[in-house]
């Protein structure tokens, strides 16, 4: 070890001379003892508290982490739900919404709308139950449909004959042979108000069963309980049809594909019963739903089949539940003409009939969206009930 | 550079961290009296009093700037360096108050009553010798205090706080051999300005006050 410098002998002595004068050993005083705690308080509390949240999350942190995620789950369960029931509800609400307002808005136009030329025409094969109050209704199912084709193109809807001219939306689907399988909502406006038939079940408890009871009123749902095909509904899968009476009957057939320019079967129904549809309805009626279309301004896709002069019979057969019968079913699908077609040929013919339907269908192409089902359902008592159907609002 | 903690100063030092107010009395003992001897040297005319205040501030310092310590050295080397920095903060402060016009700290041992001051008795071999081997001392430590901060603060962190190289090396960041390089070299520089003071002293032979 290098022997120390001189300097260095006397830094330590130096050193030395002040330890000796700092006498007695240096104590901390309580002061400032107290001082230093109160310090150490403000310091070094808020990282203790902090470190003591810490140290409480990571023992919690696991429940804390479970909880959140049960509550993503439940979130991602539910939330797609709700939102789903809430745009039905908001749908609903809208459309009964426009369907108070269809009826205020037509029960104030009423008087001030004079009557059209073919109107009483139209009216003489409406049956009897058919008054304004259904004419309101009508109106506001059409808006209701309308309000559905702009929301969903991919339904068929339809109204019935008197407020046609619906397919606002473009929402018109071709009612063609193949593989996927479609619905179809109807109305026989032509059946009767009754029948003498024993009824098993109330009404209500069939409607329960049936998604039509959204559509149709109380009246509406009364009768369809007792009077078979009142309301119903038709699957199409391919060339098998699948009718769902309003009382859940189900009832099981075929479609086949008919010339236009043979005799419709709203012809031959006319020919059987001679009274209400005679002479031609399914003619009369579809002008008419071609005159409303045409002045409602409103553009419909055609069907490319029925453009080639095809139209559609069906027959189907199966037991009605409410009268406990088995019933046989035979129509035709009467898809409405080109309204431009139709109304030039009403205007030239000046009323002819089943000749200017036939020519109709012959030259203009088709409109499903606003087609009909023309035909009978026959009991199995031998009893039989015209079948004059349109679509609505499913 | 890793240097050898005294078993449970990491560990006091940890409860200190956590605000534990019983660490921080047990810290206050352990480093209370060593740091206020350190600071008496610091000033050969420091009285007990101003050590007292700067131990104060060292401690309150320490308070606020344990976060700080990393552990590269030992706590009182730590300690030193702070007291080293406040004792030099002190002194300035007081000189600054003197030039201008602060009353001169009385100590609290010189009483008010009509007793006389403390007075042990020196071990020292005679008065004369006495008186001029203090004013020699004082010469020493008036020279530490014209070095520059870097300087004065390496030698008394080895010569009044008796750091090894390794312990001032960690608490200054500094290798041992450079510690030692520069040590030799203040001390060099400290040579010069006692010789200096000692010819000064000489040639006026009447001590002065400062």
């Amino acid at each position: 070890m290098a022997e120390e410098r001189d300097i260095e002998k006397q830094l330590r002595g130096y050193a030395e001379q002040r330890r000796r004068e700092a006498g007695a050993p240096f104590e901390l005083h309580l002061a400032t003892r107290r001082l230093l705690q109160d310090e150490v308080r403000r310091t070094h509390k808020k990282p203790a508290e902090a470190a003591e949240r810490a140290s409480l999350f990571a023992s919690w942190w696991f429940r804390i982490a479970a909880g959140a995620c049960v509550v993503v789950l439940a979130a991602a369960v539910f939330l797609p739900a709700l939102s789903r029931s809430k745009s039905r509800s908001l749908r609903l609400a809208q459309n009964l919404g426009l369907r108070e307002k269809a009826i205020t808005g037509s029960a104030q136009n009423r008087p001030s709308s004079p009557p059209s030329e073919n109107a009483p025409a139209l009216v003489a094969s409406a049956p009897p139950s058919r008054d304004d109050t259904d004419k309101d209704r009508f109106a506001a199912a059409r808006e209701i449909v309308m309000n559905q084709a702009a929301a969903t193109p991919s339904t068929v809807v339809a109204t019935n004959g008197i407020t046609s001219g619906m397919a606002a939306g473009g929402s018109t689907l071709a009612f063609v042979p193949h593989s996927a399988q479609q619905n179809f909502y109807f109305r026989n406006v032509g059946a009767p108000a009754d029948i003498s038939v024993a009824v098993g079940r109330t009404a209500g408890d069939q409607l329960a069963k049936s998604d039509l009871k959204q559509s149709l009123n109380d009246r509406t749902k009364a009768a369809a309980g007792k009077i078979p095909l009142a309301s119903f509904q038709i699957e199409q899968t391919g060339n098998q049809i699948r009718i769902t009476d309003g009382d859940g009957s189900v009832y099981n057939g075929n479609l086949t594909v008919t010339n236009a320019e043979t005799p419709n079967a709203g012809t031959s129904i006319a020919r059987s019963d001679g009274v209400a549809l005679a002479p031609a309805p399914a003619a009369e009626a579809e002008r008419q739903f071609a005159q409303s279309a045409i002045q409602n301004g409103t553009p419909s896709l055609n069907n490319a089949a029925l453009a080639q002069n095809q139209n559609f019979r069906f027959k189907a057969a199966g037991t009605n539940l409410s009268l406990n019968q088995r019933i046989t079913i035979s129509g035709e699908f009467i898809a409405a003409t080109n309204p431009a077609t139709l109304w030039g040929t009403t205007q030239n013919g000046g009323g002819g009939g089943g000749g200017a339907n036939s020519q109709a269908t012959a030259t203009g192409s088709q409109q499903l969206s606003n087609g009909r089902i023309i035909g009978k359902v026959v009991l199995g008592n031998g009893q039989e009930i015209p079948l004059n159907a349109t679509p609505v609002a499913p | 550079m890793a240097v050898m903690i005294p078993g449970g100063e990491s560990e006091l030092i940890a409860r200190c961290r956590r605000g534990e107010a019983a660490a921080w009395d047990e810290l206050f003992d352990r480093h209370y009296e060593a740091t206020a001897r350190f600071v008496f040297q610091l000033g050969h005319d420091l009285a007990r009093e101003d050590v007292e205040e700067i131990c104060q501030e060292v401690f309150l310092s320490v308070i606020k700037n344990l976060g700080s310590f990393q552990g590269e050295s030992r706590f009182q080397t730590w300690l030193f360096r702070i007291a080293v920095n406040r004792a030099c903060d002190y002194r300035e402060h007081r000189a600054a108050a003197k030039r201008g016009g602060g009353a001169t700290p009385v100590s609290l041992d010189a009483g008010d009553d009509d007793r006389p001051p403390i007075d042990p008795p020196a071990p020292t071999p005679g008065p004369d010798a006495s008186l001029l081997a203090a004013e020699r001392l004082a010469l020493v430590r008036q020279a530490v205090d014209r070095l520059e901060a870097p300087c004065r603060e390496i030698i008394e962190l080895r010569y009044f706080g008796d750091l090894s190289y390794e312990e001032i090396g960690g608490t200054l960041k500094l290798n041992t051999k450079t510690v030692s390089s520069r040590l030799s070299k203040c001390l060099d520089r400290l040579e010069i300005i006692a010789r200096t003071l000692f010819a000064e002293e000489s040639d006026n032979p009447i001590p002065s006050n400062t």
